[in-house]
């Protein structure tokens, strides 16, 4: 094992564990009843306040919408954050951790030595399976207020999708979804898209984060759906943005 | 537009801004990326204000805006209420974060990413301010803090990628005891809202007993790790020294103090909030004396502010528990709690314009530790400055932090002083000031006699340095010359229906009496830390071995004290 | 079942937190994610599982495994003698 283990470390390990323990147990051994207001409220109202029949999606594309936002852009700032350390290269990141004996070329000699290990085998399946992937990606996204799935699901599916794409040899240009160019674009105007749909509450009348299309005479399910093709779209180009700068620096 | 939907527009503004400057960069290149980014800037910071200026009538009257998002019914949605305290809470945020955006533009990264980020972390201090809802506290809080760590991390120093994926490490273990706290919460109540939680906790037997308490102390816990109150301050000294310089400014200025007024509405409703405030009182009062003496022993100047936020934060804590102890309603109660709130107006204008001097200050001379740079005056002459800006915004924030009157930090301490007259807390907070003090003389000696490598190339100051900067060091001496019609403009946006008191007297002989001690106590000490057997007591506290295990054990013993103060006095 | 799961949740934690070879705490952490996935279907919450599953065993380990390869696959702290060695055994 290491050296750093010393018996002061697993002293302060031991006491950590025991007074959280001590913390935590009290929470989950109560006799307090289960409260029911939520769930009685959803199950008698959800699917008529909402439309959706999945209340997963109902309560988080329509009562809790905020947080939903709040959460997108959390994985947009993550994904900016990366591509910009990414971008800097390696001398930033030997400086960034202050540590004088990873010089820049150990960086520039593991990019150059790295050899493309890729076989045919993974060349040939991936590139075939990539729309397939694609496929299931959008159908999961669009099929949230149904079953279970949306837009953050169907999102993250879509990336690994492009990521197939991209490891299957199509670099040669037969899709334009691998490149970074567009991705980028498409993120930045799915956010903007996003702001917008909130916006339009208060445009139209009915406050933040209301439902326009309703108002306008579509079934209410329509912003739901509308939200989880928003978010989907940002999410899958986001991380596969993300996914393709790292394979383009990481090879 | 409804007032409600004006409310949002904080917040939606400065999310549309960095829409606009990541599209920017998507799209343009060159002349028209710039302009399209400086045009998502000025939607971010600068369109904010007319819907702030549009909403100032309406809080002055005491009225809150209140709804929940959406419309929804209120046992599932989330719901917010903007009143004088979020109203004041987005000056501070507006404030800072317009004067850091203007000096980012000098060097130091910058750009459509990194204004994207900024004006995402702007409108999360917005959202935090305004919500009555715990598990979007506890989002707003998340993207606070995910926006904090891409920014520190932009910045092209070295150690800054450890340092804020420390912040990063310590921020996400509080979130995860934050989120138990919630399910605490959930559990024995069903509700997320306040309101919610009042009621079910009102139906409860003993208001649902030690469940309750356990719960309270771990969000109270994971908000003071946020808040660095002693001794859960560890990881704020290298992120704050290593960020970029405007970064800097608006995380002492305004991400430190933020969950702690959003915290204050949870526990202004709890019956058992009031404990909890007074140990965090208690813990906020050593913190101011423990801070100093840490921060005297500093050699890297940045990483001296750094110590003196944590020292600052603890006055605004001290002042915070003792209100929520005492209860805002009474007279005591409301000058505390305006005191708290208007030392974290200040501190945020003169730590940034501290932060901004210093930065500018080190950039052009190129070095950064205080035993060794002598002549910065002489050096920023020389790099273009015909009237001395730099050193004059630096001896503004100094005597600002000093609370030499007329500037603004007098007022506030003042103010603190006279909420915690006789009692222990009171004589902390004043050997603080002293060292407070001293530690300023010393970082001000990086300015005097000659410079001491005459063949070293100073960097010019660009522009935008000296605006920010000026913009902050006027705010400093204007809020300290009109701070009378300030304390009543808080009191009154606070609304807490406390009898109307005379305001603490800024000018009588005590307390002009007390700042003379303080001069003449602080530059005792400082002559004192340089001698010989000075310096040695102070390389021993500089070089004191830190890790990160500490910090957890901390966390531990610290939640689980609470939760027996709580259930002892509960 | 779940407590069976649960079991190997916490060895297999306890796995990655003291392996030395970080490509293997890495498949360690996408096994964790697995099986918290099939642990979320087990308890009715399919959609968290689908996030789960395509989020931790899927993107996650992808990331991390790219990341490794940029940089070191062993953690540093044990080979103080071989600084400027060969970098132990990659691919």
């Amino acid at each position: 094992m290491r050296s750093k283990i010393t018996g002061l470390f697993l002293f302060q390990v031991f006491l950590c564990l025991v007074t959280i323990t001590l913390v935590l147990i009290p929470l989950f051994w109560t006799d307090i009843p289960w409260p029911t207001i939520a769930r009685d409220h959803m199950e008698n109202f959800g699917m008529a306040a909402s439309g959706a029949r999945n209340m997963v999606s109902a309560i988080y594309l329509g009562y809790r919408v905020f947080d939903t936002l709040g959460e997108t852009i959390v994985l947009l700032v993550a994904v900016s954050g990366t591509i910009g350390i990414i971008a800097h290269g390696g001398d930033v990141l030997a400086k960034g951790f202050g540590d004088p004996s990873r010089n820049e070329s150990l960086y520039q000699e593991k990019t150059t030595l790295v050899k493309k290990q890729r076989t045919a085998l993974l060349e040939v399946v991936t590139g075939k399976l990539g729309p397939v992937v694609l496929v299931f990606g959008f159908y999961v996204m669009l099929f949230g207020h149904l079953s279970p799935g949306g837009g953050f699901q169907g999102g993250v599916v879509v990336a690994s999708g492009i990521v197939f794409l991209a490891l299957g040899g199509r670099a040669d240009g037969s899709t334009r979804l691998t490149e970074a160019g567009v991705l980028a674009k498409l993120e930045s105007i799915s956010f903007l898209l996003l702001i917008l749909a909130s916006l339009s509450g208060v445009v139209f009348g009915g406050g933040f984060f209301a439902n326009t299309l309703a108002q306008a005479g579509m079934p209410e399910v329509g912003f739901i759906v509308l939200l989880n093709a928003i978010i989907g779209l940002k999410v899958g180009a986001g991380i596969g943005f993300m996914c393709i700068a790292m394979l383009g620096r990481a090879e | 537009m409804l007032p409600e939907d004006t409310v949002f527009a904080l917040v939606v503004l400065p999310l549309l801004g960095a829409a606009i400057a990541l599209s920017s960069k998507a799209f343009f290149t060159g002349k028209r990326k710039r302009n399209l980014e400086y045009l998502g800037a000025f939607v971010g910071l600068v369109l904010p204000w007319v819907v702030m200026i549009q909403l100032l009538p309406l809080v002055l009257t005491g009225q809150a805006i209140e709804g929940i998002i959406g419309g929804w019914h209120e046992s599932v949605g989330i719901s917010f209420r903007f009143d004088g305290l979020a109203w004041l809470v987005n000056l501070l945020g507006f404030t800072i974060a317009g004067a850091a955006w203007l000096y980012s533009l000098g060097p130091g990264p910058h750009g459509p990413h990194f204004t994207a980020v900024f004006l995402i972390q702007t409108s999360a201090l917005a959202a935090t301010a305004m919500t009555a809802d715990l598990f979007n506290l506890f989002v707003c809080l998340e993207v606070m803090g995910i926006a904090s760590y891409i920014l520190i991390a932009s910045s092209e120093k070295q150690g800054a990628f450890l340092a804020s994926f420390s912040y990063l490490m310590v921020s996400a273990t509080a979130m995860v005891f934050f989120l138990l706290g919630i399910y605490g919460i959930y559990r024995t109540t069903g509700a997320l809202t306040y309101t919610g939680i009042i009621n079910g906790l009102s139906g409860l037997p003993d208001h649902g007993g030690v469940v309750t308490y356990i719960s309270l102390s771990l969000i109270v816990g994971a908000v003071a790790i946020r808040v660095a109150v002693m001794p859960l301050y560890g990881w704020l000294p290298d992120s704050h020294a290593l960020a970029p310089h405007a970064v800097s400014s608006v995380l002492s200025g305004v991400l430190i103090k933020t969950p702690l007024f959003a915290l204050s509405r949870v526990l202004l409703l709890v019956p058992a909030g009031m404990y909890a405030g007074q140990l965090m009182g208690y813990a906020g009062a050593i913190t101011a004396l423990v801070a100093v003496i840490i921060a005297l022993s500093q050699s890297d100047a940045k990483r001296l502010l750094a110590y003196h936020t944590v020292s600052q934060i603890g006055y605004v804590v001290a002042a915070w528990g003792a209100a929520l102890y005492v209860g805002t309603h009474t007279l005591q109660g409301s000058i505390l709690m305006a005191g708290a709130f208007l030392h974290a107006l200040y501190h945020a204008m003169f730590k940034g314009l501290l932060f901004l001097s210093i930065g500018t200050t080190t950039d052009c001379a190129s070095q950064r530790n205080v035993y060794q740079l002598r002549g910065a005056a002489r050096l920023l002459k020389q790099a273009g400055e015909r009237i001395p800006i730099t050193t004059i915004t630096f001896v503004v924030g100094a005597l600002a932090i000093s609370a030499i009157p007329p500037f603004n930090g007098f007022a506030s301490k003042t103010t603190l002083s006279y909420g915690l007259k006789d009692s222990w807390q009171y004589s902390m907070l004043y050997a603080a000031g002293i060292g407070t003090m001293a530690s300023f003389i010393k970082l001000s000696r990086i300015y005097w006699s000659k410079p001491e490598q005459q063949n070293r190339f100073p960097v010019p100051v660009p522009n935008a340095n000296k605006i920010a900067q000026t913009f902050l060091a006027i705010l400093c001496l204007g809020t300290g010359i009109f701070a009378g019609p300030m304390y009543r403009f808080v009191v009154t946006l606070f609304a807490f229906g406390a009898p109307n008191g005379p305001a603490p007297v800024l000018y009588s002989t005590q307390t002009l009496m007390n700042t003379l001690i303080l001069i003449t106590g602080g530059t005792a000490v400082f002559l004192l830390a340089s001698t010989r057997i000075g310096h040695n007591i102070l390389k021993i506290i500089r070089e004191r071995p830190r890790d990160f295990q500490g910090l957890f054990v901390a966390f531990s013993l610290g939640v689980t004290g609470l939760s027996g103060w709580l259930l002892f006095w509960g | 079942m779940v407590i069976v799961f649960l079991v190997l949740l916490i060895i297999l934690s306890a796995y990655t937190l003291v392996t030395r070879d970080l490509l293997y705490g890495v498949i360690a952490l996408s096994a964790i994610s697995l099986l918290s996935a099939l642990l979320f279907y087990l308890l009715h919450a399919p959609d968290v599982a689908i996030t789960e599953a395509a989020v931790g065993a899927g993107v996650s380990t992808v990331i991390f495994v790219w990341a490794i390869r940029a940089t070191e696959r062993f953690s540093p702290q044990d080979r103080p003698e071989k600084r400027n060695g060969s970098k132990g055994g990659k691919q």
